[in-house]
Parts: structure tokens; C-alpha cells; sequence
């Protein structure tokens, strides 16, 4: 699986990625970004199967890096996965309505963020 | 959520079809899957709207099913696959270590500028930050706390509450208890303890009351106009001071490994130094490619040794924001207000003088802020400011860096210093000293011009011990004062302590280095300068200062040395203030030398700091001149009959 972590803390991307190194899907690459403008020149240029986004965000935050996403034609398939450390249900609400394909909460285990990387790529959204 | 219309309910819909099948599907689900489920059947049944209200049922009742099939199961375990990565968690350490100590600096500027919400959200990212990785690592003190500071933060953010000096002070008791938290970390990972650090319980509750509590604020509502008028000079200067965003490009390297690295880059100087010795007699009309060799060598080597030198050092800034902390919470204690400035923080000197700098600059500001800055009221009568301005300033100068810490306070009574001096023999009557030798007196040991004695300082120690400390590291301080508007310490540095100016000098066919910084002059003795004492020891009078003089030779015990000083050179050094002559046959030159400290199986040799090596490949031992003037039992008669 090819995944890219949006996160503008490096520090939490390593964490997220070494999750998901621990997680039993086989990530063939890991791609990150610090915003939702990184976010998006990356996706225009590799070939990506999940996001995974933070919401609080600098530049470009996670909910416009969605609705960015869903009004690309090109990027309009690409399940999101929202990761964020304030379970407001609101905003969740407010994402999933955008579009994003889960929510998972900040901290998460290597079995959850796996099952639900195997969701999100199997759901089409 | 009118605005939603019927393509946005759709996905709603659909995603609530999929928990549906997804509660059906699985049997058992696991705590946290299922936690997920239950967060996300929340957040849609907001948004479902009338439509969607069978399948928000269906969820319901599945969702209920699940959650009684997982009862009687045993908890989830935690989630600390991250935590056994020793990798990560040093990543954790060295992360939140480098917020806490921005988060520091800034909660003393939001104090100062209540009102800035760029303050306000930065120290929000960095909490929510410490709060997200402490999670992944299950370190559940950690992020409890970062939490409960995040609420206090998010509460100015939305301006129902404001910064003030009792939450800061909260706040900052925080960010010392998660300082604590991470040594222990760090502690526990190196040996190979468990993993849990903690921090006080009572600290974050009170954070969280303070969160809850709307009246935290109106504590202190009689300044509430001062404050204000503070609060406006304050944010200016805050703005001013504040540098830009910058993200440096920086590698975290184990602290052994670089001074490998310097340490090589010594030894590079020296090799290259031997072999350019050598080469030295050779024609460069016959070896025209080895002599442009050479030359490349010599040039690179410098290069390397200069670049590995500049990884020694670090901005001096970081003690300036140390120095702030402590002159805020000493101003609290002391009921006195005090804003610091800091000038030429970017300027860069040897981590290790950082640290050895830490003690000398606390006493220095403890000084200040008890002693040299008034209360408010004398202050206004002397028609000052009332917030006192602590100056801390750096400068690059002449291969040194110049340190000054000035206040604008009363500035020091040198009749004071006159009198407690005679009182401790310091100063005997007829004695007439000028202005900086007075003030030199108040680095004596005893001396202390207080009136009262205080828990912060004035109990006669601490500049005698600033001024042992900063010698210690090759420096000098002086005090200049001006009564009535402040005074100031000047301190002057080496820039890195890897590096030594000496002066190489012969004793019986021995070189040892006596540092640049501690002699004055040298002098070839003439007749009648040097006489002997009726115990044996002798004495120079140099333009009517008599000295006493330390025998090289004879102190080290050096076979065949001579025993009468009148046939080689004297050395004027000066050590604590006071000043000798060291008696050497002859001085060799003068270079900058790498400085090695004696250590392993090498024994402390009384009057020896450490080696250097010198250029033709030899050691030379580093004179402690201190040392030698306090340890010649000789000098202890000569300046009993003084």
C-alpha cells in the first residue's frame, strides 16, 4: 500500500509511519507532507492509494486539503483517512460529509490503524 | 447545518449504511474499533438529518449489541508498541524538550503581551504537539497534563480568560514538571528501567481548575490599569525582540562522537604542522608539486579544524532565555517588576562555557534584582520607570566574547564597599583606592555591601564564587557602577575553551604554557628588582608594587633548574586579583594551542591545568596560575611578610 501522511508535526509523521510500518499492511511507500499544499503537489505527482490527514494544519488545513481532493477530478477516488487528536464530533461530522472515507483518533494501535487502512482502500468512496 | 443540501446528506447516508454492515460483518469487535465506530456513528447522527432516521436506528441498535457482546471483556491493552522502540522514545525527548524550552521563553513574553494571539496559538501547537506524541506512547501523565494546558491556552485563544502572572506562573510550573519528566525518561531509558514518567497530579488539576475557573483573572484587579499601560510597552518590545520563524536544517549527533571528531581535527593541525616542519627545508623550485600540495593541506586543514571547532559552540541566547526565567520568578518573589532585553543573543561561545556560565550568571541576577533594582516606590521617586529593565548583552570582540548583565538600579554605594572593607581588612586606613579597584573588592570573599540579609542573596558569598567560576574558565569580570542609574558586570570570555592562547616558557630545558589571559607583562629583572626575604622566599618590586615570586623550577621540583631568579625572566601573572611574578629562564613564543585535559590513569598535578600540544609535535603542560599562587607553601610566608 502507498500511503501519505499529512501532518505539519515530523516528529508525529515518524510516529504515524513506524505505526504503520507495525500495523501488518505492507506499505510499499510512505510518502508526508507538513500541509495541505505539500499535500496536494505530492499527490499531482505519485501514485498514492490513502491519505491520512491531520486537521489543524498551518497553509492549508485538513478540511481543505479534502475538499481540494474531492474537487480534483484526478484525485476525486482517493479515500482520506482523517487523524486528529481532538475527537470534536463536529468536525469529524464536518469531514465525513466532505468526503474523507474514516476517522481515526490520535493515539491509535498498529491493529486499528491497519484495519483501517484495509477499510478505506477497499470502500470506494 | 441547513446548508448541508441533499448531495452532502448522501455520503451521510452511505457511510452510515457502512457501519451498519460493518457491526453485522464483524462479530467481535475490538475496544478501540469499537470506540472508533461508536465516534463515528456520533459525529453522523449530527449531520444525518430526518431521511437518514432508519439506518441512524439500525446503527443504534447494532452499535448497543456490540457493545454488551464486548462486557466482561478484559480491558484493551495499551498501546505501547511505540513505547519498546527506544528510538522513538529518545525522538519524544529530544522533541518535546526543544518545545518546552521555546514554550519557556514564549509564556514569558505572553506574560508580558497577554494580548498577542500569535503567541497564544503557537504555544497551543506546541502542547497539542507534546499532547499527541505522549499519546502514541501511552505516556498518560504526560499527555494529561499538555492537555489540561491546552484548555488553559484554548480559554485565552477564545478570550474568555486572559494571561496573567498567577497563570503564568502555573503554566510555567508546568513546563518544569514535563522538563523533570522528560530527565526521567531519559534516566530510566539509560538504564534500562520501565517506562513511566510522571507528573504531578495536583499541578494539573489546578490547571484544570484554572481552565474551569472564570475568576482566576480578576485576582488582582487594583493594577488592572498599570498592567494595562505595562502591557502596551511590553508587546512593542516583544515584537521587536522576537525573530522571524526560521527552521534550521539541524542533525542530532551523540555528543561523544563530535568531540571524537574535534579531537582528530587537533591532532590534523598538529600532524600537519610536523609535516610542513619537515617539508620546510625542502626547494620549491625542486619539488614545485609537493610544496602546492602542502599548501592545499594546510589550507583544508584549517578549514576542518575551524568547522570543528564552530560545532562546539552554541548561541549564547539560550543562557539569555535561562537567565529571563529566573529573573521573572525572582522579581515575583521579591514583589518588584522587571522586564530583561537581551542584545546579541545570536552570538556563539563553547556549549561547555554555557554550562559552567549557568551558576555565575544566577548569582549575578539574583544580585541585581535584590540588591541593585529599588521597590516600585523609591523607584518612583527617583522618578525612574516603575518596571526595571535587566540588560543582557553579548559581543564578539577581539577573539573573546564580551558579556555584560546591567541593571537600571540604584547602582552600588562605594562608600559602603570602603567601609565593610576596613571593617574585613581588606583596606587599612591611608589607603586611597580608585573607583574599579574599590569595585574590584566586591569580588572578595566576605565582602557584601547588603543591609539585610535575604533568602535570595546578601549572605556574603556569591561574588567571590562568580568571579572563582568565570577564572576557572579563562575569564574576567569587572563591575562599573553609577550611583543612583544602575550598574553593570562586564564579563569577559574565551570563545571556546579548545583553544588557548599561551606563552610557551623554558625551565631547565621544560616547556610549559602559561595562559595569555592571566600575564600582564614580562620582564627582564634588573638590579635591585628582586630581593630575598629572611625565611628564603623572594619578593620583586615591580614600579613599587612589591610581588610576591613563584621559582618555576624549584615549584615543580625540576632537576638542575636555577635557584636564583635574577638570571632568567619574570612573568607579571595575575590570579583572584592578586598579582605574582613567575620566575622562568626563558619564554619560547607565543601560539594558539588545542588544549587537552589530563585524564585516565594521568594523576592531578597541583599547579597543572591540562596539555597542549605543541606545533613541533611535543606536549607542553598548561600552567593553573591560580593554583600556583595558592598552592606555593613559599608564598604563604612571603605574603605573611607582606
Amino acid at each position: 500500500m502507498r500511503i501519505l501522511i499529512v501532518d505539519d508535526c515530523g516528529q508525529t509523521r515518524r510516529f504515524i509511519r513506524r505505526i504503520a510500518e507495525l500495523s501488518g499492511v505492507r506499505i510499499e511507500a510512505c510518502f508526508e507532507a507538513a500541509d495541505g499544499r505539500e499535500a496536494l503537489d505530492l499527490l499531482r505527482a505519485e501514485d498514492v492509494d490513502v491519505v491520512l490527514i491531520d486537521m489543524k494544519m498551518p497553509v492549508m488545513d485538513g478540511e481543505e486539503l479534502i475538499k481540494a481532493i474531492r474537487n480534483d477530478p484526478a484525485l476525486r477516488s482517493l479515500p482520506a483517512l482523517v487523524v486528529s487528536a481532538d475527537a470534536d464530533p463536529q468536525s469529524v461530522a464536518r469531514m465525513i460529509k466532505l468526503g474523507a472515507a474514516g476517522y481515526v483518533e490520535k493515539p491509535f494501535s498498529p491493529d486499528l490503524l491497519g484495519r483501517e487502512l484495509r477499510r478505506v482502500v477497499s470502500v470506494p468512496v | 447545518m441547513s446548508e448541508a443540501g441533499e448531495d452532502a446528506r448522501q455520503p451521510v447516508s452511505q457511510a452510515l449504511q457502512h457501519l451498519a454492515n460493518r457491526l453485522d460483518r464483524e462479530q467481535s469487535l475490538e475496544p478501540a474499533d469499537l470506540q472508533n465506530v461508536r465516534l463515528q456513528f456520533a459525529a453522523l447522527q449530527r449531520v444525518a438529518g430526518s431521511q437518514a432516521g432508519a439506518i441512524v436506528e439500525q446503527v443504534r441498535v447494532r452499535l448497543a449489541a456490540a457493545e454488551a457482546s464486548l462486557l466482561g471483556d478484559p480491558p484493551e491493552q495499551p498501546l505501547n508498541a511505540l513505547a519498546e522502540d527506544e528510538e522513538s522514545v529518545r525522538d519524544f525527548i529530544v522533541e518535546t524538550s526543544d518545545h518546552l524550552d521555546a514554550a519557556d521563553q514564549e509564556l514569558l513574553e505572553l506574560e508580558l503581551a497577554p494580548d498577542n494571539p500569535q503567541l497564544v496559538n503557537g504555544l497551543l501547537r506546541r502542547f497539542h504537539t507534546i499532547k499527541g506524541l505522549a499519546g502514541f506512547l501511552d505516556f498518560a501523565a504526560i499527555r494529561e497534563l499538555a492537555h489540561a494546558m491546552e484548555s488553559l491556552l484554548n480559554r485565552f485563544r477564545d478570550g474568555q480568560s486572559r494571561m496573567s502572572a498567577e497563570a503564568a506562573d502555573l503554566l510555567l510550573a508546568c513546563v518544569d514538571a514535563l522538563h523533570a519528566a522528560m530527565a526521567q525518561l531519559g534516566e530510566d531509558l539509560d538504564a534500562g528501567r520501565a517506562l513511566n514518567p510522571s507528573t504531578p497530579a495536583e499541578l494539573c488539576d489546578r490547571v484544570l481548575r484554572a481552565a474551569a475557573d472564570e475568576v482566576l483573572e480578576a485576582a488582582a484587579p487594583a493594577d488592572s490599569e498599570q498592567a494595562a499601560t505595562e502591557t502596551v510597552a511590553a508587546s512593542e518590545t516583544a515584537c521587536a525582540v522576537r525573530p522571524g520563524p526560521s527552521v534550521p536544517t539541524t542533525l542530532r549527533v551523540e555528543a561523544g562522537k563530535l568531540e571524537l571528531l574535534i579531537e582528530s581535527a587537533g591532532q590534523l593541525v598538529v600532524a600537519q604542522a610536523l609535516a610542513q616542519h619537515h617539508a620546510g627545508g625542502l626547494d620549491e623550485a625542486d619539488y614545485p608539486e609537493l610544496v602546492a600540495r602542502m599548501t592545499e593541506v594546510y589550507k583544508l586543514t584549517q578549514r576542518i579544524q575551524s568547522h570543528a571547532m564552530s560545532m562546539r559552540m552554541a548561541p549564547i541566547g539560550k543562557l539569555f532565555d535561562r537567565t529571563a526565567r529566573t529573573v521573572r520568578d525572582l522579581a515575583r518573589k521579591l514583589h518588584k517588576q522587571v522586564q530583561v532585553e537581551t542584545v546579541g543573543g545570536r552570538s556563539e561561545i563553547d556549549r561547555t562555557l554555557i554550562e559552567s556560565l549557568a551558576d555565575p550568571f544566577v548569582h549575578i541576577v539574583r544580585n541585581c534584582v535584590d540588591h541593585g533594582i529599588e521597590p516600585a516606590e523609591e523607584r518612583d521617586r527617583a522618578g525612574k520607570p516603575a518596571v526595571a529593565t535587566l540588560t543582557l548583552r553579548a559581543a564578539q570582540r577581539a577573539g573573546r566574547v564580551q558579556i555584560e548583565i546591567e541593571d537600571d538600579g540604584r547602582g552600588i554605594d562605594l562608600e559602603k564597599i570602603r567601609a565593610a572593607a576596613l571593617q574585613r581588612g581588606l583596606l587599612h586606613d591611608g589607603d586611597n583606592p580608585s573607583e574599579p579597584e574599590l569595585l574590584d573588592l566586591l569580588f572578595e570573599p566576605g565582602l557584601s555591601t547588603a543591609e539585610r540579609i535575604t533568602d535570595i542573596s546578601g549572605r556574603g558569598v556569591g561574588l567571590d564564587v562568580v568571579r572563582t567560576r568565570i577564572e576557572s574558565c579563562r575569564g574576567t569580570v569587572r563591575a562599573t557602577t553609577r550611583s543612583g542609574n544602575g550598574t553593570c558586570l562586564t564579563l569577559s570570555l574565551p570563545l571556546t575553551l579548545a583553544l588557548l592562547d599561551g606563552l610557551i616558557v623554558n625551565v631547565a630545558g621544560r616547556r610549559y604554557v602559561a595562559p595569555l589571559f592571566s600575564i600582564r607583562e614580562s620582564i627582564r629583572p634588573t638590579a635591585g628588582m628582586l630581593r630575598r626575604t629572611a625565611v628564603g622566599a623572594w619578593i620583586a618590586e615591580v614600579r613599587g608594587e612589591f610581588m610576591p615570586v613563584v621559582r618555576l623550577g624549584r615549584r615543580f621540583a625540576i632537576p638542575g633548574a636555577s635557584e636564583d631568579p635574577r638570571q632568567g625572566l619574570l612573568i607579571v601573572s595575575e590570579g583572584s586579583g592578586r598579582r605574582f611574578c613567575l620566575a622562568v629562564d626563558e619564554i619560547l613564543g607565543k601560539q594558539e594551542l588545542a588544549v587537552k585535559a589530563l585524564s585516565g590513569p594521568l594523576p592531578r598535578i597541583p599547579g597543572i591545568s591540562s596539555v597542549a600540544l605543541l606545533g613541533d609535535g611535543g606536549v607542553g603542560l598548561i600552567l593553573d596560575i591560580e593554583a600556583l599562587y595558592e598552592e606555593s607553601p613559599i608564598l604563604e610566608i612571603s605574603s605573611d611578610s607582606r
